[in-house]
């Protein structure tokens, strides 16, 4: 008997060796979300931008100083460098036009030549009517497009910005595969692409890695492409699996089972932060700060919060850096305003808030909310200063900062509601019909240089009449904010945009018309042979610079 | 027999209707359809864009033409496209469903291989020292949530010990034959353990009963041995309320644990479900709750036509 136990166990232990030698030779990813598709043209989620960052590339991105870099093109085109420039458009309007290259070296994963050809064929998909991808305003910017060989374009756009050089969102599709599925029937294309039927397609792709197989909401395969023209990536296959439960994404880690989480799509930043308190010496551990700004929407509708003064009493109420020393072990530290620190068009010349319990009451006693003792705050009309503090009931961390800032709102005397909502009837209903009778806590996305014009210009109050479009959910309404974005917009001269974003920014901060908490970081768990992978902050993944990342263990 | 197999078929039919309206209804009246949580996401996006999208998508459409398009597809065979996996929805039910195939019938058939026993063995000395210690184990395999359970599954044999993989089918790695089966181990465990303890309550509640009949006395005067008596006599009368009960829960092997699943990572039909319902695709939806609404109806008809089996005196009508 005992003979046999001791083979039994034997054999459970070769079994097992066997299985973890074989997870060494490939890196595997764990990632929290699948997409919808892995077809570049439609839908455009970050985990899908992290997964299609190993296997194709961008023409333009902002690189890790969030400046805009070529990846697939030779030089980012300027009125400087002669590579755009101002052209009559048939409306009487003027556009430019942009001049571009593709590296005469770059080839499909099957080795068929990437051209202007490909190029082409994006464009002629993005434009037809019939054909829903995720960023229809790219592709209608675009009036002319003219290719001048095979490596060389110029693509004419219909107007003339601040950011008239960035020709991003084009996914470069392989016309020798997708055009004649496209052209049998361009509505249905969508779900007749290869990307969809066949994504193991090596032809697809052209980044270091090739999709090799798929298993839909589960994972995806990588291996390195042989037709890849830039440097060669050390590792040769990878893994990205799929966890839509964090504790078993954790557990995975530490079974070893998988080998990296990225900060893009991994755990959230709470998880983080207790892994890494418990095993933060097995790993190697960052954190990069990201384009999520989280605030709190001020329904200006609603009358106490009408009052400027209420709001600014309301932020040097609350004491943030507690949030981010209690809650988030420092993390996710206090923000300015919703222009990200890297940003280069920040400015940390505004006003700041930091906690000041006198500065609140002398700020609400002169909006005419005052108190007795440590009663609530009344008008003199004997009203209470009372509101609601929405979030949605998904964020267990919006949760606990929404206690914090009840409690400190309290103790100024502010009498506040918490009320949850599911995602979808925050987002669906109450925010777009600005059903929110005081604050709301979410965050959103943006980009390096992003101009708020959906969120903080009037015409972009959502009403009835309006059949609820636009996103200025506080209903903010200032001119001076009006004009400003529109100068920014026109404004091609970096360096004289700079001082119009510190003006909106130094107007954003003193209004409020929303109050500022922070921008999301995000935590990084790498195994401590792992290095190369640079995070970047903004919504280019780390993973379109996969070819720089390397083992030291073997 | 076939009249009342006939009768039962055409009301499964209606009910499936029905069943279909009012899910497609609810689902359809959750405020926020996709669009609108994209608008949240991207400040960028444009009202053209949010319209034409709700065009292509037929959410600019009133819910009940919406559900009439949906019934006359699904009846002609067309289950549509996934809208969260832009895919065919049977091209995704059908994996997910033999993945949840596989655990569900796991897990039950060794439930039941172990409720069987436990239930009557605990049945035969009620409020002895083993129908105690049955008890208990079956009321802390009722207690347990299974989340926590799976969890600490993972800790021990997954982190701990590496003796099996903490999540995954294996597929990914083209794991077969007893490779393949090690990813089954703790889901199927956890599971197991999760609902043996209501089968052997329900056994054992069932089984007691039994044995107090009448016929059981006379059998055991005839001179009958205890064991004949519980095997001819009392089992076949006390399986009536546990084919109920299988009945009812024969719909849940096809539609999947959700938690059990999700914790796992194994992609199965209770995933499917929840996603589908979360990210209103209707499509994937719909398809996966009639699948398992079609299955429990199945189940239960199975079960009526099992009281007959097990008792001629049943009339089916």
């Amino acid at each position: 008997m005992r003979k046999l136990i001791g083979i039994l166990l034997l054999a459970w232990v070769t079994l097992t060796s066997a299985s973890i030698a074989q997870a060494n030779e490939t890196l595997k990813i764990g990632i929290s979300g699948y997409p919808e598709t892995l077809h570049p043209s439609f839908s455009a989620s970050a985990v899908q931008s992290y997964i299609l960052g190993f296997v194709r590339r961008p023409i333009m991105v902002y690189n890790h100083a969030w400046k805009i870099a070529c990846m697939l093109c030779d030089t980012v085109p300027s009125f400087d460098n002669g590579l755009a420039k101002k052209v009559p458009l048939a409306n009487g309007k003027e556009g430019v036009q942009l001049s571009l290259s593709l590296p005469e070296n770059a080839k499909w994963g099957d080795g068929e030549p990437l051209t202007t050809q490909d190029m082409a064929f994006s464009i002629a998909v993005g434009q037809n009517k019939d054909v829903a991808v995720a960023d229809k305003e790219v592709f209608d910017r675009i009036v002319d497009f003219n290719i001048v060989d095979d490596h060389h374009f110029t693509v004419t756009l219909d107007r003339i910005d601040y950011s008239y050089n960035a020709f991003m969102g084009v996914e470069i599709l392989p016309a020798h595969l997708e055009k004649p599925i496209f052209d049998a029937d361009p509505a249905s294309y969508q779900k007749r692409s290869l990307y969809v039927t066949a994504p193991d397609t090596p032809g697809l792709w052209f980044g270091p890695y090739l999709v090799t197989k798929v298993i839909t909401a589960s994972a995806v395969m990588l291996k390195e492409n042989p037709y890849w023209w830039g440097k060669k990536p050390q590792i040769t296959d990878i893994q990205l699996r799929n966890f839509e439960n964090t504790a078993a994404l954790e557990a995975s880690l530490r079974a070893g089972e998988i080998d990296y989480t990225p900060g893009e799509i991994g755990l959230s930043l709470d998880k983080v932060i207790g892994f890494e308190k418990r095993f933060g010496d097995q790993y190697d551990i960052t954190y990069k700060k990201g384009l999520s700004y989280y605030h709190l929407d001020v329904n200006s509708a609603f009358a106490p919060l009408g009052d400027r003064r209420v709001r600014q009493a309301l932020l040097y109420a609350i004491d943030r850096n507690e949030i981010s020393q209690k809650l988030f072990a420092g993390k996710n530290a206090p923000t300015l305003d919703f222009i990200h620190p890297d940003d280069p068009v920040f400015t940390d010349d505004v006003l700041h808030y930091q906690f000041d319990a006198k500065k609140a009451d002398a700020l609400l006693n002169d909006a005419g909310w005052t108190r007795t003792g440590k009663a609530m705050r009344k008008n003199a009309a004997g009203e209470t200063l009372h509101f609601t503090l929405y979030g949605a009931t998904e964020s267990s961390t919006g949760q606990l900062i929404q206690q914090v800032l009840q409690n400190r709102w309290k103790q100024a005397g502010i009498d506040v509601d918490i009320l949850n909502q599911p995602a979808r009837v925050l987002f669906g209903e109450t925010l777009p019909q600005r059903k929110f009778d005081g604050l709301a806590m979410f965050g959103w996305i943006s980009a390096p240089e992003h101009l708020p014009l959906t969120i903080l210009k009037s015409d972009q109050i959502p009403t009835a009449e309006n059949q609820y479009e636009g996103q200025n959910y506080t209903g903010y309404n200032n001119p001076k904010v009006n004009a400003l974005i529109d100068q920014i917009e026109l404004e091609l001269d970096f360096n004289k945009r700079i001082p119009l974003w510190h003006e909106l920014q130094k107007i954003y901060a003193t209004d409020l018309p929303a109050l500022p908490l922070y921008h999301g970081e995000s935590g990084f768990i790498f195994p401590k042979w792992l290095k190369g992978i640079r995070p970047t902050g903004h919504m280019y993944p780390s993973s379109l610079w996969a070819e720089q990342w390397h083992r030291t263990d073997q | 027999m076939r009249r009342f197999i006939f009768s039962r078929l055409w009301q499964t039919a209606l009910v499936m209707v029905l069943v279909s309206f009012g899910a497609y209804v609810l689902i359809g009246l959750m405020p926020g359809d996709p669009i609108d949580l994209m608008i949240t996401a991207n400040p960028s996006i444009t009202s053209a864009d949010v319209a034409r999208l709700k065009g292509l998508y037929g959410l600019d459409q009133p819910l009940v033409l919406r559900w009439l398009h949906w019934l006359w597809s699904a009846l002609n065979g067309d289950f549509g496209y996934s809208r969260l996996f832009t895919q065919p929805v049977t091209t995704l039910i059908g994996p997910a469903l033999v993945n949840s195939l596989k655990l569900m019938l796991a897990s039950w058939a060794l439930s039941l291989a172990i409720a069987l026993p436990a239930g009557i063995y605990a049945a035969l000395k009620p409020q002895s020292f083993r129908d105690y210690g049955i008890n208990l184990a079956a009321f802390a395999g009722v207690s347990i949530p299974p989340f926590w359970l799976g969890l600490v599954a993972i800790l021990v044999f997954a982190v701990t010990l590496h003796w099996l993989p903490a999540g995954g089918t294996g597929q990914l790695d083209n794991a077969r034959g007893w490779e393949g089966l090690r990813y089954m181990i703790l889901p199927v465990a956890t599971l197991t353990i999760a609902s043996v303890g209501s089968h052997i309550r329900f056994v054992r509640g069932s089984m007691i009963e039994v044995m107090r009949q009448d016929f059981i006395r006379t059998a055991r005067a005839k001179g009958l041995s205890e064991r004949g008596v519980v095997i001819r006599h009392a089992l076949r009368n006390g399986m009536m309320p546990v084919v109920t009960l299988l009945g009812l829960e024969f719909g849940s092997l096809f539609s999947g644990a959700l938690i059990t699943e999700t914790l796992f990572s194994w992609p199965g039909m209770g995933r499917l479900i929840y996603n589908a319902v979360i990210g209103s695709d209707y499509n994937l939806a719909m398809a996966g709750l009639m699948l398992a609404t079609l299955v429990t109806l199945i189940g239960n008809l199975l079960a009526d036509i099992g009281y007959k089996l097990l008792d001629p005196r049943v009339k089916l009508s």
